[in-house]
């Protein structure tokens, strides 16, 4: 290793004693290499922030649409080439930004390396594929859960309506050219806004070597001037042309123990209104919708006796704790998280959001109890 | 001997019981318990009464209320559930082992003394009209029930008439004191002296297709049942593989990247009551009909021919991964709302499905190893067998 690596290169060594070693590259990409028990197995995280391309009216849908293009890499046979060796891979753009992921044999972790090398290297596409992959999208939206309209509305109203849906508005996305798509990979994927994390059986030393060598392709880029979102107590009401019901909290992100114990809330809340809850893992501000397909049925959170919201606190905590298992228990959930935190440059460990969970505060709990109620939340009804 | 021990011995042989069924699994920490009962709907409104059933199993017994069954079967983080299907109905409870003889005692109450209540069956009637959440889901959804007749006393009557000890039986997994859960059944069952059987012949009748409730429409190619047991059942699963699993699958490369037809596709072995149906579904907004239908299939028939040996390599590592239950996109589903896992709960399940199909004879482990001695040809063949005689299944969108 040079000197200028040893100084850029941490060797954690956890309570458990296995290796962690996490680095900055040269062209500030930053990667951590974990060994952990998963027999036989390994997981890449690329992990693209979308402060690289922030959605907004003119950029709606750019981040997706470039997911669905580079996840076929540049000769569009990545999925062959993992899927042969039992290895596999998953794309995702979320309003945190873009995660490629690949699971496999740990025996394949060099092919698995490989592949992401070749993704993040650049966009092969042509105006033809584009048009094509549009109407592939088209089939994606009409597919999309019931409860997405209500998600995307209940965003403009805590955020404004430039708060738009990651997803896409497919008129806008017509007028996307090779050319412009090839802009938004570079701001998209560079080394102001990547992080990766390898995690499994695998050595971490010669690991990290192979991530220097496979992320040493993307270029330095610049930090983007980030909007963050404020964090407001908002409410407000929308109707939409569906059936159900949604009710949404803005919350301050995943490092923040007031996320947990409102989403440990909402849990305990949708079983009673027959509904679902809606959070995308986020470090910065966000919404924690319940939504239901039962008109009416949000009543049932407003009638609730005082003696049944107090009783209500454990059963929230619990709910939290398993939500939060739900995302971290899993090697992939995991390598997830830790490449968000990565890329923020976060002091929060996953282990501390988990303690947000079931530490969550007796008064934060009741807080978010009251903000779910009639004239507190975002409401958004549908016909 | 005296007539007072005859008449404890006919007592003893004729009380009934739930069998049940013991997996231990070391190094598992808690115990899963299910119950599987077994009953063909005929028609609509049995098909609703069925589904009803199931949804108020857990809502009461003669011992424990809807919320003591939720707490005690909550304890090891999963939430008590029962999966209702066309042909069998599956109760599912996970306890750590200090409250195991509790919840095997409220799985056989279940069973044997629910309380299907008139505000309960209400309640879970209004659940049952809801849409499906997710296209994918809603479109696999093989009948439409007809839940308007549907009472506590026809559900009632119905559970009278399924509810059989010919019809049950209890698995239990995981952390297990063999011989303590089937004591503990015996001794619930002292009392319970279930209806006698009608011996009356009741025809099946007509089940409709559903309708689409979930804004896209959906094209199916369904397959003739598959086991571990069946002919060529190696070949054939392999076949569902290539044909539907994954990015590099033939559904994917020529009904989305070749034609765009369709954003979702994909290939699943879907869990009925004789054995796994192989169903490649693809959803799809568009002026298309129905005879979008056969030219999916004529597309899918074409693909095959140009499978190779790689196209075999692939098929047989996803699906030993699949049937391992370590792939997240594995087609075996052994629930109807996701793949199999190797959670015990999940693993449990697969045992109980295949001890109900009457294919436990071959094990998973077992099948597993055959499949690396499907040739390339044979697969092709009986991939193209299976999309030639496949019903074709169209939901219009609604």
């Amino acid at each position: 290793m040079t000197g200028l690596s040893l100084l850029a290169s941490f060797i954690l060594m956890g309570q458990d004693e296995r290796p962690r070693i996490k680095e900055d590259l040269a062209n500030g990409v930053k990667v951590l290499v974990s060994e952990e028990p998963t027999p036989d197995r390994a997981v890449v995280v690329v992990f693209a922030s979308a402060s690289g391309v922030p959605d907004s009216p003119e950029t709606q849908g750019q981040r997706h649409l470039l997911e669905h293009i580079i996840a076929k890499g540049p000769n569009k046979d990545a999925d062959r080439r993992l899927e042969t060796v039992g290895a596999l891979l998953n794309a995702q753009t979320t309003r945190a930004g873009m995660y490629l992921t690949i699971e496999g044999p740990n025996a394949q972790l060099p092919l698995m390396l490989d592949v992401m090398k070749d993704i993040v290297s650049g966009v092969t596409t042509t105006q033809e594929e584009l048009d094509r992959e549009l109407g592939i999208l088209r089939q994606e939206q009409v597919g999309l859960p019931r409860w997405w309209g209500f998600d995307a509305e209940a965003w403009k109203v805590g955020f404004g309506e430039t708060a738009v849906d990651p997803f896409g508005d497919l008129e806008s996305l017509k007028g996307v050219t090779p050319e412009v798509l090839q802009e938004v990979f570079e701001r998209t994927f560079s080394g102001a806004t990547v992080a990766v994390t390898v995690t499994g059986d695998i050595d971490a030393g010669p690991t990290m070597l192979r991530c220097r060598e496979a992320f040493a392709v993307l270029g330095r880029g610049d930090a983007a001037a980030n909007g963050k979102r404020k964090v407001e107590d908002v409410s407000g009401s929308k109707r939409v042309r569906a059936r159900g019901q949604s009710r949404s909290v803005v919350v301050p992100g995943m490092a923040n123990a007031k996320t947990a114990a409102t989403v440990g809330v909402a849990r305990i809340l949708a079983g009673r209104v027959g509904g679902q809850v809606l959070y995308d893992p986020d470090l910065d501000p966000g919404l924690v919708t319940i939504w239901t397909p039962q008109s009416g049925a949000m009543a049932a959170i407003d009638e609730m006796a005082p003696a049944e919201v107090a009783a209500m606190r454990t059963q929230a905590r619990l709910a939290a704790h398993s939500w939060f298992r739900s995302l971290a228990g899993t090697d992939v959930g995991h390598a997830r998280l830790e490449a968000m935190l990565l890329q923020a440059r976060s002091v929060t460990t996953i282990e501390i959001m988990e303690s947000f969970c079931l530490g969550a505060d007796d008064n934060e709990l009741m807080a978010a109890y009251q903000l779910f109620r009639s004239g507190s939340a975002i409401e958004v009804n549908g016909r | 001997m005296s007539a007072v021990l005859m008449a404890a011995i006919a007592i003893a042989q004729t009380t009934p019981t739930v069998p049940v069924f013991e997996k231990p699994v070391i190094g598992e920490f808690n115990v899963a318990f299910q119950a599987v009962v077994t009953y063909e709907p005929r028609g609509r409104e049995d098909a609703a009464n069925w589904e009803i059933l199931g949804r108020t199993l857990l809502a009461g017994t003669q011992d424990y209320s809807g919320s003591e069954i939720q707490l005690y079967g909550s304890q090891a983080g999963f939430r008590p559930r029962v999966l209702v299907m066309p042909g069998y109905l599956r109760v599912e409870m996970v306890a750590p082992p200090r409250f195991a003889d509790e919840v095997a005692k409220i799985m056989t109450q279940v069973l044997i003394s629910p309380n299907l209540n008139d505000l309960q069956v209400n309640r879970a009637k209004e659940s049952a009209f809801e849409v499906p959440t997710d296209a994918f889901l809603g479109s696999l959804r093989m009948q439409e029930p007809d839940f308007e007749k549907v009472t506590h006393e026809t559900v009632q009557a119905l559970w009278a008439r399924t509810f059989q000890p010919s019809n049950m039986k209890i698995y239990v997994g995981g952390n297990v004191e063999v011989g303590e859960v089937p004591e503990i059944v015996r001794q619930q069952c002292r009392e319970w002296r279930p209806e006698k059987p009608s011996l009356r012949f009741t025809p099946q009748l007509p089940v409709d297709l559903p309708t689409d409730l979930t804004g896209t429409g959906s094209y199916e190619l369904r397959g003739e049942v598959l086991k571990p047991n069946s002919l060529f059942s190696s070949a054939r699963f392999l076949a569902v593989v290539a044909l539907g699993v994954g990015k590099d699958c033939s559904m994917h490369r020529v009904l989305r990247e070749e034609k765009g037809w369709s954003y979702r596709n994909e290939g699943i072995l879907y869990p009925m009551r004789e054995g796994w149906v192989p169903r490649l579904v693809m959803l799809r907004d568009g002026p298309e009909g129905v005879e979008l239908l056969e030219q999916m299939r004529q597309a899918l028939i074409k693909d095959v021919d140009s499978w190779n040996e790689q196209t075999l390599a692939r098929a047989i590592v996803l699906g030993r991964e699949s049937l391992n239950g370590t792939m997240p996109w594995s087609p075996v589903w052994v629930d109807d709302q996701r793949p199999m896992t190797d959670s015990l709960v999940d693993q449990l399940a697969l045992f109980g499905y295949l001890d109900m199909v009457e294919s436990a004879d071959v094990s998973i482990g077992t099948w597993v190893k055959t499949l690396e001695n499907v040739d390339l040809e044979v697969l092709k063949e009986q991939a193209k067998e299976m999309l030639a005689k496949a019903s074709g299944v169209y939901l219009p969108k609604s």
